[in-house]
Order: C-alpha cells, then structure tokens, then sequence
C-alpha cells in the first residue's frame, strides 16, 4: 500500500507509536482506541497534537532524536532543549568510550561525572597523565565528605610481579609478560624469555609454595643480565629497555610487596603520573589497571553493583591497536559484569576492535579526521544524514551519545554544562606526605638491596667519573690485564690472557669492561699471516694513569 | 711523534726492531724535501745500498704524499704498511684510481706479517758485498724523481 494511500491519521498514529510518543497511560488508551476503531477528535487530537510538537521540536535539532532519557540518578548532560538527560548510574557498569580530538570537552564531559558517581561508588580511579586535570575536583568532593587522594607517579609503591589476589602465579606470569612485552616494546622473541625468568624466579622465592615476597623487576633484570644461554637479541633487548625503567621509577618498583589493588580499590584516588616518560606511565597504569581486573575475574564476581569506577582522560595507551595482543584489551570484555566500569577517552580511532565491542555506551565529540567519524560512527549505527551532520555541527562541549543500556538506544545531542572549577584551597596539587598517610600505612616490603641499584653502564660511568678525579677504581685483575696490555704492544687480545694470568673468559669480561669505561680501545689489526685481523688494545690515558698510581704506590 | 697507538707502536716499532736486529740503518721521522716543502717519512731502512722506504698507513688518504716521498727520497722499494685487509684493499682502490697498479716492483702494500716477513727474505739475501763486481752493482731505483709528481 503506498504511502498516500494510508490516511493521515493512521501515518500521524505510525509515527507517534516509532517515536514512543503513546507510552504513557493516556497514550496507551488512544492505542487501545484507535485498535478498536475508534478515531473521534478526541482521539484524533491525543494522537495529532503530540506528533506536531514532537515534529517541530524534532526540526529544531536536526537528524537526531530528542533523547528520551529523564528517569535515573546520574545526569549525563543537557538536551538542545536545555533539558537534562538522566538514566541510572548502573548504566556505567557496561563501560563508556568517548572520542574527540584535543579541546573537545573530554576532560570536563569526565569531571561532570564524576562529580556526580564519586558518592555512588566505593573506589574511583582518575589517571591523569599529563596536565593535571582531576586534582581540582578535590576541595568539591571534599564538601561531599570524599577525600580524594592525589598520589604523585614516584610515591606509588607497586610490584607488577606481585600476584593478585586469587590469581595463582601460573595465571599471571603470562600477563605481565604480555603487558611487559607492550609498554616495554620488546621484541616477540623476548616473550619466551621473559615468561621462563618470572616462573623461574617464582619457583626460586617460593610463591608456588605459597611464598609472599615475590621478585621484583630488578630481580628479573639481574636474571635476565646473568642468563649465559638465552638468546642475546632477546636479552639484550629487555635489559637494555629496562634499565632506564628502573632508573627512572626505581623507587616505585623497589617493593616485594607493593600496595594490593584490591585496597587501592577502595579509596578515591587521583594518579598524577605526569612528569615521568611514556613507558612508564604505561606500565604503572598497567600495573595498577590488570591486577585488579585478573583478581575479579578470577574471583567470578558476577553482576554486583557498579563498586569501582576507572577514569582514563587518555586510554590510548591502554586500548591501541598498536599494542600487541594481552592486557587490558582482553579483559574488558571480562571485566564487565565484576562491578568495575571503565570510562575511557581517546583522541581517535586507533583502539582495538574489541573494545568498540565491550563499551555500551558510546559518546563522540569533535574530531579530527573522517575516519574517526566513520568508525565510531559504525559502531553507534549512525544513518548516513547523522553521520554528515557531524562533519558541520559538532564544537566543543556538544556531544554525540548513545546508551547501550535501557530501552532508549537511539543517538542523541547533549552538552555539557559549563563548570567553573577553580581551586579552592591553596596547597599544591600534589598531595602532602600528612594527605597520604592512609596510603603509606598500608603494608609493605621493601627491597632494600636494590635502593642504590645502577646499571652497568652507569656503573661504566662512574668508573669514568672517577678516573677523571683521580680516583682509581679498577680491581687488581683488571690491573693485571692493564698491565698486560701496556707492556706487549700489539699483541692479539687471544694472547693477553696467558700474559695476565687469568682465564679467557674472564680476561674477556674485564676487557669489555676497560672497554666500555674507556681504559682500553680495540684496534683490528692482522697479526697472524693467515686468518681475519685480530683484536689489538691500545692503553688510554686513564689506564695508563693506573699503571701510574700503581707503579708509584709500589716505590712509596 | 706523529701517529697513533697502532701507527707507531704496532706497525713502525715491530718493523724497527725488526730491521735493526738485521743491522740495517733503521731512521724514524726522517725529513724529506719535496719543492720547497719539508715533509717526514716514517721510517727509512738502509742496508748497504738499499733503501726501504716504510709508510704507515691507517687509511688511503694519504697514499699521493707517500709516492711524492718515495720518489723525493729515490728508493728501491715502498712500503705502504696496513693494519688490516680492510685498509688494503681501500690503498689498492686508491692505487688504481691514480692508474698506479699495485704490483710494480718497489711498491708493496703490506700487512704488518707480511712486511716483517718481507724483511726476513729481503736480508736474508743481502750479505755484505764480497765481490768487486757486487761492489760495484748499482740498486737502480724504480720511482724516479720526476717520474712522479703526485
């Protein structure tokens, strides 16, 4: 039947049924009419009055749906209209994504939130990774009676090595290896490597026995330095990404046993992970993010109530499809249904396709290029007219939104409210040792052999600096072969060690130390009449300064 | 002294000493006019008549001043010692560009081995004069003043 040929009213009846315009009572009796049969003006009007308005009101917004959502305790946002959106806080437990390019209203979309879920949830997370977005929420909770707590980068205390609760150490080694591998950017080859060190290390502390105390990175460090048969490229790629790891956080990787995720889960805590390099800042968000997500999962929670709430400003870093397959992006489908909700914002479209699948709720705001548009887009079921208003019509603070929750799933308009949120008090962001104190007082074990940990090129360094001031820190072995070498010129390094009296392979560590600390240079040099040129050490300055010292101490 | 560890303590010295166990007349830094310049060979070794002039060569860069010296000096023989194959073969890459092959008699390019064994052929041969027709032999010099200029 063509469309001319059904009368108005009927079409008028169609289009106010597909836009839910008949769910109230009264509604629903027109329903219960027009079925029977019955279309006087009465009805007529109950029926026509509301698609007129809903028509003009629709013309107004463009080819988005006035949204229908006004019963819940969270307000999402303001329609066109100016009139708030709301839905149940319990929508969040499926997780929410939001996209837009820098300056898109992200950041206040996430502080609004906030604001209105930190009294509704046990634990609240905000991970804010470089300018410091969420510690001026802190004087606001304050006066709901919620102590935020902003914990700088270097004071956390953590061990990724640590087992989560109800995770057996079998089931986490090849997590953190596959996290590990991620931030540290390690080759495949180094997958294998690391996962045999961690079990190794686990066998050798105990934790298969029930042991507490569990390595720490610098532990796997060392192992993987000192492991003669492993595959060099292998090793030398993890140690030589490593290094400067635990050079640059040492002092937050310095713990056998680190704060437990599960008691981070209940505080109300900003990361100021700002002011540290990208690697880590990926692993300590990591470190923070999988424990507790491997603990729930193990545990087989199912279906509580949304208890603890994750605010990643820029989860890029968590959810790229750069990233290799592990960690987070596997488990986001896991964790929904633990009680753990995750909202995370991220400047394009590089993210994994399972997390598009995992978030129920999807929110866009400015971007940057079509192909943000389209994938995310796609993924909300946007028609092709919605899809080209956004190109045009998006500015900061105006989002695109869908719920994945409830009985309303079309994509709506909303903005945000502007906030003037300033600080209120004048202690810095950072917090005090006095603020952190609940944090501090949690149990810990420290390892305190590792406080004045330096790698060996620092320790080469060091050498360097103190042959410079005089100070003379070679062994009396590397005196030896010092000697050797100052005293036959040119003679191959095969040949030294019999002249230094010690072993090959000893003599071949001492020399690619002299090497490395700039006592000695190696020369190639053909010494044999057949063969490929050997290696011939020149003595340098600081070598010679030692035989010096020696010689003088000697006569003295 | 000009050059570096290898220059001078591997190369030049072992040849020195070499050669002075030999008895030759072993000058280190000797000064070489060329025009109106003043330059310094490395090392001149003279036994008798014969004069070897030895370059130590780190690199081919400088190969065209160490011809200009050799013929400065008129010597029988050139060494151009190096310190590995691969040196050697970028000396021979720079002979043939200045179309000088290697192989002339009186240009050697030489690994320190094969120029310490070169000595030990060399003096081996040479005893002192017992004859007056060897008294008299001439070594006609191979690279000529003039011959080459550079």
């Amino acid at each position: 039947m063509a469309k001319d040929e059904i009368p108005q009213l009927i079409q008028d009846f169609i289009y106010a049924r597909d836009h839910r315009l008949l769910e109230s009572d009264v509604g629903q009796a027109v329903t219960q009419l027009m079925s029977c049969g019955v279309n006087d003006d009465l009805v007529r009007s109950l029926i026509q009055n509301p698609v007129r308005k809903h028509k003009i009101a629709q013309a107004f917004v463009g080819p988005y749906e006035l949204p229908r959502l006004s019963h819940g305790d969270l307000v999402q946002g303001i329609d066109l209209r100016g009139r708030p959106i709301r839905f149940p806080s319990k929508f969040l437990n499926g997780h929410s994504l939001t996209m837009g390019g820098t300056g898109s209203g992200k950041t206040t979309k996430s502080r609004f939130l906030i604001l209105q879920i930190a009294d509704k949830v046990i634990g609240l997370w905000c991970f804010d990774f470089v300018k410091q977005e969420f510690s001026v929420l802190k004087p606001y909770l304050a006066r709901l009676g919620i102590d935020l707590l902003i914990v700088p980068a270097r004071k956390l205390r953590l061990n990724p090595l640590q087992c989560p609760e109800h995770v057996t150490p079998t089931d986490w080694a090849p997590r953190i290896v596959d996290i590990l591998v991620q931030t540290l950017q390690l080759p495949s080859r180094a997958t294998k490597l690391l996962h045999t060190t961690i079990l190794d290390m686990y066998q050798h502390f105990g934790i298969f026995e029930g042991g507490r105390h569990y390595p720490t990175l610098f532990d796997l460090r060392e192992a993987i330095a000192a492991d003669r048969d492993a595959n060099h490229q292998a090793k030398q790629a993890v140690v030589d990404s490593l290094d400067p790891v635990l050079m640059s956080i040492g002092e937050v990787l310095r713990y056998r046993v680190g704060w437990k995720s599960q008691n981070l889960a209940k505080r109300h805590i900003v990361f100021e992970l700002g002011g540290t390099a990208e690697v880590d800042k990926n692993l300590i968000l990591n470190s923070l993010v999988l424990p507790e997500f491997a603990s729930r999962v193990a545990q087989g929670i199912s279906n509580p109530i949304m208890n603890l709430w994750l605010v990643c400003d820029e989860a890029s870093r968590l959810v790229s499809s750069k990233s290799q397959s592990g960690g987070i992006a596997d488990l986001i489908g896991l964790v929904r249904g633990t009680g753990v909700g995750l909202d995370l914002s991220i400047q394009s479209a590089d993210v994994v396709p399972s997390v598009i699948s995992n978030t129920a709720n999807k929110f866009l705001s400015r971007c940057g290029s079509a192909t943000d548009y389209d994938l995310i887009s796609a993924s909300m079921g946007l028609n092709r007219e919605q899809r080209l208003w956004l190109n045009t019509n998006l500015r900061p603070g105006l989002f695109v939104g869908q719920i994945g929750e409830g009985n309303w799933r079309q994509p709506f308009i909303f903005k945000i409210p502007k906030m003037h949120l300033k600080n209120l008090t004048n202690t810095p962001s950072a917090e005090t040792s006095d603020g952190l104190k609940d944090l501090m007082d949690l149990p810990t074990v420290i390892a305190d052999e590792f406080t004045d940990w330096r790698s060996r090129k620092s320790k080469s360094t060091d050498r360097m600096s103190a042959s410079t001031t005089g100070e003379s820190e070679v062994s009396d072995a590397e005196l030896r072969y010092i000697r050797a070498v100052v005293n036959n010129p040119g003679k191959p390094s095969s040949e030294l060690p019999k002249l230094a009296r010690m072993s090959s392979k000893r003599a071949q560590k001492i020399r690619r130390q002299l090497v490395e600390s700039g006592y000695l240079r190696e020369h190639r040099v053909s010494t044999g009449k057949r063969g490929r040129a050997a290696v011939v050490l020149e003595p340098l300055e600081p070598a010679l300064q030692a035989i010096r010292d020696m010689t003088s101490e000697a006569t003295t | 002294m000009r050059g570096g560890y290898i220059h001078n303590r591997v190369l030049l010295d072992h040849i020195a000493k070499k050669a002075s166990q030999f008895g030759a007349t072993v000058c280190r830094e000797v000064s070489i006019e060329i025009g109106e310049k003043v330059r310094f060979g490395d090392l001149l070794i003279q036994m008798g008549s014969r004069k070897i002039l030895v370059e130590a060569e780190m690199s081919s860069k400088r190969i065209a001043n160490d011809l200009a010296k050799a013929a400065a000096l008129e010597t029988c023989e050139l060494w151009l010692v190096v310190p590995n194959p691969r040196v050697s073969k970028s000396v021979r890459r720079k002979l043939s560009q200045m179309s000088i092959m290697p192989g002339i008699p009186g240009l050697f390019i030489l690994l320190l081995p094969q120029a310490l064994q070169r000595l030990e052929h060399l003096f081996e041969l040479i005893f002192l004069p017992n004859t007056e027709t060897e008294k008299k032999r001439k070594w006609k010099p191979i690279i000529t003043k003039g011959q080459y200029n550079g």
